[in-house]
């Protein structure tokens, strides 16, 4: 078991190398920085100067690479062009507020999308199923943001009656929010991000489950007389949990790609917002390193769900 | 990605075209490509039914595989009906805009607000007077260029990757498949969104580059550069079963080159997954598209695409009194996409006898 997650570890190395490379040779060295400072009238000569040997533009790639992942790696993220502060700072500032967001919207997609899954599976073409797939359908054409857009038009006529602000988040870090005050304003943007998965999960479950139920050892189980709600909860969920943990793994990257948006319309303070701002501001300090951590979390997610395999199916840790 | 449009010829030969052009061609004309004149080494028992198959009845003539998929295509009636659909708005979308009076960047002087629908503006007008119905033709050019651009393109690159990690195996493919890892594994919509705005600064090395190409094909350009890998897993799965075949070995022995054994012989048998691949590529573009149009980093107005369209439109303000400048756009990409997924389900099912059973 020790010796899987090491080994599946030490695969993630390389990628996240040549994922780093790859970006930061397109992000950083791409727009070239000094010239954009050098047009921006907020900046004098000096800025410039200072600057420029700050972050090494005056070194060759290969050098300029080197400083920023050994800086990267060690905790040293550079600083931000724009706001002149450590990006880390700037980072981590708006950080938790997006794993909060997506975090709650993974457990909230799972805890919806598996029972309506197994239920529509359980009960193959009723009415149940044939509602929920076109719902699946419709879901998946929607554009993400519009359906955020609706939601917060929903919420303006709710709030005319419960009073206002409670369902918009307006300002300040997660940390100053009392808990009830975060589940009121974070409750639509996850209700919003949660859809898409909703629909997508549900429906694969569904076809995993479908697949499993058919096989013979569920007719057995069902033949020795065990009550049906044990054999499809002990007996035939438990072997669509696999699939389901890839499919998460997966689609962890379109949630947060789902955050972005869905933080620019419901104007939280995550790393979504400061994304689009950094981008907006030419702020590629910034840019590279959210783009970074980004792809650290992919490779972390997707090396997580190997080694979950191994835990869930003892052939794969056998092998 | 400009190779196989630039191609015109037969399906005959393809030989003397670059691989990608030859399969681009293919994909354009669909499964028919693939059809009755390599039958006899294009070993397809589980599509053929028995009747037509090379061990049944010589004396009548198989019916073409095309005809059978489109026979069972037809059946599936959503998938018909996004056909129609998708086909209309494309068809609308490019002749419509020479017969109605209204130009997508012309300001009705007369009104130079948001007006409601009318019988002098079907759809309404925009904030400043613009004609709504032919914004949203001239934004479905662009979109549908797009969807169709990206996936088409995609598909041509994923899919070489694809035949050729699984036709070649060993150590091209492990370099192969880990390259499509990497960028499966990249963080989608922050990069494409960082890449957007890089390929739209002309300061930018990637913006000097492309600065010369239609800021479509730019978006286009980001799409296509993250989206390609997707393909190549399903279709190289699909190569290592066919390679294993006898008409594979047959061509082998005749001393085809690799060349033509993989893009010949072979790549016609992984069509049906390309296709279907494909075709749910272009919803995917289609939403990118708009998605990055909405964030700002799309398509940029006063160039009409559904997507920015939105983004106009997105203040509370707007959302409640205009309602026409948001869910005309927004029920364009719903039928788009619905209908492009509804043909890909449909596809799916036609390629897949065991569906065909039911």
């Amino acid at each position: 078991m020790g010796q899987l997650i090491i080994k599946r570890m030490l695969l993630a190395i390389p990628t996240l190398f040549v994922v780093s490379v790859l970006m930061f040779l397109l992000l950083f060295v791409g727009p070239n920085p000094l010239e954009m400072l050098q047009q921006d009238p907020g900046f004098t000569a000096e800025d410039v100067e200072r600057l420029t040997k700050l972050y090494g533009w005056d070194q060759p790639v290969h050098r300029q690479y080197i400083d920023w992942a050994t800086g990267f790696v060690r905790g040293d993220w550079g600083e931000s062009i724009q706001q002149q502060v450590p990006a880390r700072d700037v980072i981590m500032e708006r950080l938790p507020l997006t794993l909060l967001l997506t975090g709650a919207s993974m457990m909230f997609s799972l805890m919806i999308a598996i029972p309506i899954g197994a239920y529509i599976a359980i009960n193959k073409y009723s009415k149940a199923d044939y509602f929920a797939t076109a719902a699946t359908f419709a879901m998946m054409a929607t554009p993400s943001f519009f359906l955020a857009l609706l939601l917060q038009l929903l919420a303006l006529q709710i709030g005319d009656w419960r009073g206002g602000e409670m369902f918009f988040y307006t300002a300040g870090a997660p940390r100053d929010l009392t808990f009830s005050e975060l589940v009121g304003r974070l409750t639509l943007p996850i209700v919003a991000l949660s859809l898409l998965q909703i629909a997508g999960w549900s429906r694969y479950q569904r076809s995993q489950l479908v697949t499993v139920l058919e096989s013979e050892y569920i007719k057995a189980a069902m033949a020795k007389g065990l009550p049906k709600r044990h054999v499809y909860i002990k007996h035939a969920m438990r072997n669509t949990m696999l699939p389901i943990i890839t499919i998460v793994a997966i689609d962890l990257a379109t949630l947060f790609g789902g955050a972005v948006i869905t933080e620019t319309i419901f104007a939280l303070p995550g790393m979504g917002t400061l994304l689009l701002d950094s981008v907006n501001s030419r702020d590629v300090v910034v840019v590279l390193n959210i783009v970074m951590i980004g792809a650290f979390l992919m490779v972390l997610f997707n090396a997580l769900a190997d080694v979950m395999y191994g835990v869930l199916d003892p052939r794969v840790r056998v092998k | 990605m400009s190779a196989g449009a630039t191609t015109q010829g037969s399906p005959f030969d393809e030989g003397r075209q670059t691989p990608a052009a030859a399969q681009l061609q293919r994909q354009l004309q669909g499964a028919g490509a693939a059809g009755a004149p390599r039958s006899r080494v294009d070993v397809r028992p589980e599509v053929v039914p028995p009747s037509a198959s090379a061990t049944g009845d010589l004396s009548r003539p198989a019916t073409p595989q095309w005809l059978l998929i489109w026979r069972s295509f037809a059946q599936h009636k959503g998938a018909l009906a996004g056909l129609i659909i998708v086909g209309s708005i494309a068809l609308a979308s490019i002749f419509l805009p020479f017969v109605l009076p209204w130009k997508a960047h012309e300001i009705d002087l007369d009104i130079l607000a948001a007006s409601g629908p009318s019988l002098s503006h079907p759809l309404g007008t925009d904030t400043i007077g613009r004609d709504v119905l032919a914004r949203l033709l001239a934004a479905g050019r662009i979109s549908l260029t797009i969807g169709f651009t990206v996936a088409l393109a995609g598909a041509a690159i994923g899919s070489t990757v694809g035949v050729m990690a699984g036709y070649f195996g060993g150590r091209t493919d492990t370099f192969l498949m880990w390259l499509v890892n990497v960028v499966l594994t990249l963080p989608g919509l922050p990069l494409l969104i960082a890449l957007a705005a890089l390929i739209a600064s002309p300061t930018s090395a990637l913006g000097a580059l492309f600065g010369s190409v239609p800021e479509w094909m730019r978006i286009a350009i980001v799409l296509v550069a993250l989206g390609w890998a997707g393909v190549s897993r399903v279709v190289r799965s699909q190569v290592l079963s066919v390679k294993e075949q006898e008409f594979v070995e047959a061509s082998q022995a005749l001393g085809a080159s690799s060349w033509r054994v993989m893009f010949v012989h072979i790549l016609p048998n992984c069509l049906s997954v390309i296709v279907v691949f494909t075709t749910l590529a272009v919803a995917g573009a289609i939403m990118a598209e708009s998605v990055l149009s909405f964030l700002g980093v799309g398509v940029n107005p006063p160039t009409a695409t559904w997507g920015n369209m939105l983004n106009e439109a997105r203040d509370l303000f707007t959302l409640t009194q205009y309602w026409w400048l948001t869910w005309f756009p927004a029920l364009m990409i719903f039928l788009t996409v619905l209908s492009v997924n509804f043909i890909g389900d449909g596809l799916r099912d036609a390629f897949d006898p065991k569906s065909q059973a039911k």
